[in-house]
């Protein structure tokens, strides 16, 4: 709604106070306006928007003014008799401060720490995590930081992978999973683990055969059944060995073993297919799994290849 | 003749929906919409660098490709692929991921803060800025190469390419047809023609777990 006063002219020096009595200035403000181009405070018109909200005007003959406010007169801290500036006032204040006081401190509010360890936890008490070393250490439950049993030389390091389902039904030997930005230097074992599918559609083999750093190592070699039109799914488990001058003909160890829906052994065996090429002595940096399939009837999928590696020394 | 297409049929759907993989692609193109003939022969090999006869290097002709309009927005032309990539015959679903690695060094060298304080003593750490700079192995770089200018993926990428090899070149209408069923989540036709075999024609998308 909208009220407005009396033209300035009238009286002068005369107060005009505008009370929200029904409390819902909040939602339906009070606009104060005045007469012709008078202002108030300057602007055309005023606004009451606190619920019991109340203001007063004055006139200088002219224009309108807001009355101001008038407060108790603030207090100094300093001002407090028997108080040093920097004295902290006596009353108790630490349930204001505590949860669900009326001053409550979130503890993600508080300033940094420093390198004090007076509140690190223990196995006597709650506390503080301690400040952490950046060496791949876990925090034990004594409160200190330890190296994980096993770390260091011979470790297995997962080096990379490809997670999502490729498929060919092409009988010539086509790439599938690629597991690319590898780090793994000559003196490094390495393994490749793949799972593979085949369907129905002839009595036909899937094959497979691998590639690193685009240098094809392998010639197809069969990864499930072809005695039967059967669905089937294979696990493969490569080895590659560290790529040493002198032993880069080296045979991969490649096992597999093949199953049908029914859990059925399809088939299980070792690869004995020679080499098509010598290892690459560079670092690895790209492993890609290659499939075919027997007879293009059926499709052969290939998932989740997995690559691990470690160094003995 | 080699036709390249981006994406897989169904990629980009949620967990759990069925869509089209490859043998069940072939199935749509040869037999339930009977749009081409594709090339099955064993000892038909199509590499980057030409038709082979198998895994011999005999060389039969160039390899005729044709790409689709997508794999370019995608920042995929030919030169993406690698000497030696092999795309078989038939019809495949390929993917790969590229993830550049990164390493804390100090700020405007390429040195670890380990390797920085070896080389250079003891410095207050308030007078070091840290930055996390891509650690470039060899096979980034060649990542990284196969792209084009400006459009080369500076964080976790996943390429789904699918392509298949057909006895000749195709008309258009059947390019556009496949471009719908793999780039545009086209519905396959026939769909009661299609096996009820699991896994048979289609499969079943997962969501991407993480490694």
């Amino acid at each position: 709604m909208t009220i407005t006063l009396p033209t300035a002219e009238m009286r002068p020096g005369r107060v005009y106070t505008i009370k929200d009595e029904s409390g819902a200035a909040a939602s339906n403000n009070i606009t104060v306006a005045t007469e012709g181009s008078e202002t108030i405070d300057g602007s055309a018109t005023d606004v009451l928007s606190d619920n019991y909200g109340s203001k007063s005007y004055y006139s200088d003959g002219s224009n309108c003014f807001e009355v101001p406010l008038l407060l108790g007169a603030a207090v100094a801290h300093s001002a407090t008799t028997g108080q040093g500036t920097d004295d902290h006032h006596t009353k108790a204040h630490t349930a204001a401060h505590a949860s669900g006081g009326a001053d409550a401190i979130k503890l993600d509010d508080l300033t940094a720490p420093d390198d004090n360890t007076d509140l690190n936890f223990s196995t006597t008490k709650h506390g503080l995590t301690p400040k952490g070393t950046n060496v791949g250490d876990f925090l034990k439950d004594d409160g200190t930081w330890a190296t994980p049993a096993g770390g260091g030389s011979g470790a297995v390091t997962r080096e990379g992978g490809d997670t999502t389902e490729a498929t060919t039904t092409s009988p010539s030997l086509v790439g599938l999973l690629d597991a690319t930005s590898l780090t793994m230097a000559a003196a490094e074992y390495i393994r490749v683990e793949f799972i593979a599918r085949k369907t129905t559609g002839a009595a036909a083999q899937a094959n497979f055969s691998f590639d690193l750093n685009a240098t094809a190592i392998f010639v197809a070699t069969r990864l499930t059944s072809m005695s039967n039109d059967q669905i089937e799914m294979a696990h493969e488990k490569l080895e590659i060995p560290a790529r040493v001058t002198s032993y880069l003909r080296a045979g991969t160890f490649a096992r597999y073993t093949s199953q049908t829906t029914a859990g059925v052994n399809a088939a299980e065996g070792f690869n004995i297919n020679g080499h098509a090429n010598d290892y690459p002595t560079v670092e690895i940096t790209n492993i890609t799994i290659l499939g075919s399939v027997g007879n293009a009837a059926i499709t052969m999928g290939a998932d989740e290849e997995q690559i691990y590696s470690w160094t003995a020394s | 003749m080699l036709y390249i297409f981006a994406g897989f049929p169904g990629k980009g759907a949620g967990s759990g929906t069925q869509h089209l993989h490859a043998g069940g692609l072939q199935y749509a193109i040869e037999t339930v919409e009977e749009l081409a003939i594709i090339e099955h022969d064993p000892v038909i090999l199509y590499r980057k660098e030409g038709v082979f006869v198998n895994d011999t290097e005999e060389m039969l002709y160039p390899v005729e490709y044709r790409m689709s309009d997508q794999c370019l927005r995608e920042g995929i032309t030919w030169d993406w692929f690698t000497e030696g990539w092999r795309f078989g015959n038939g019809l495949s679903t390929h993917k790969t991921m590229a993830s550049p690695e990164f390493r804390l060094v100090v700020h405007g060298s390429d040195l670890t803060l380990d390797r920085f304080l070896a080389l250079h003593g003891p410095a207050s750490l308030a007078d070091f800025r840290l930055f996390r700079m891509h650690n470039r192995t060899e096979s980034w770089n060649s990542y990284e190469a196969r792209w084009l200018p400006g459009t080369c993926p500076q964080v976790n990428h996943l390429v789904h390419l699918t392509w298949l090899v057909a006895t000749h070149m195709l008309p258009e209408f059947v390019y556009e047809r496949v471009r719908d069923l793999v780039e545009r989540g086209a519905e396959p036709n026939g769909l009661r023609r299609y096996s009820k075999e699991p896994g048979k024609h289609f499969h079943t998308n997962r969501t991407y777990s993480g490694g």
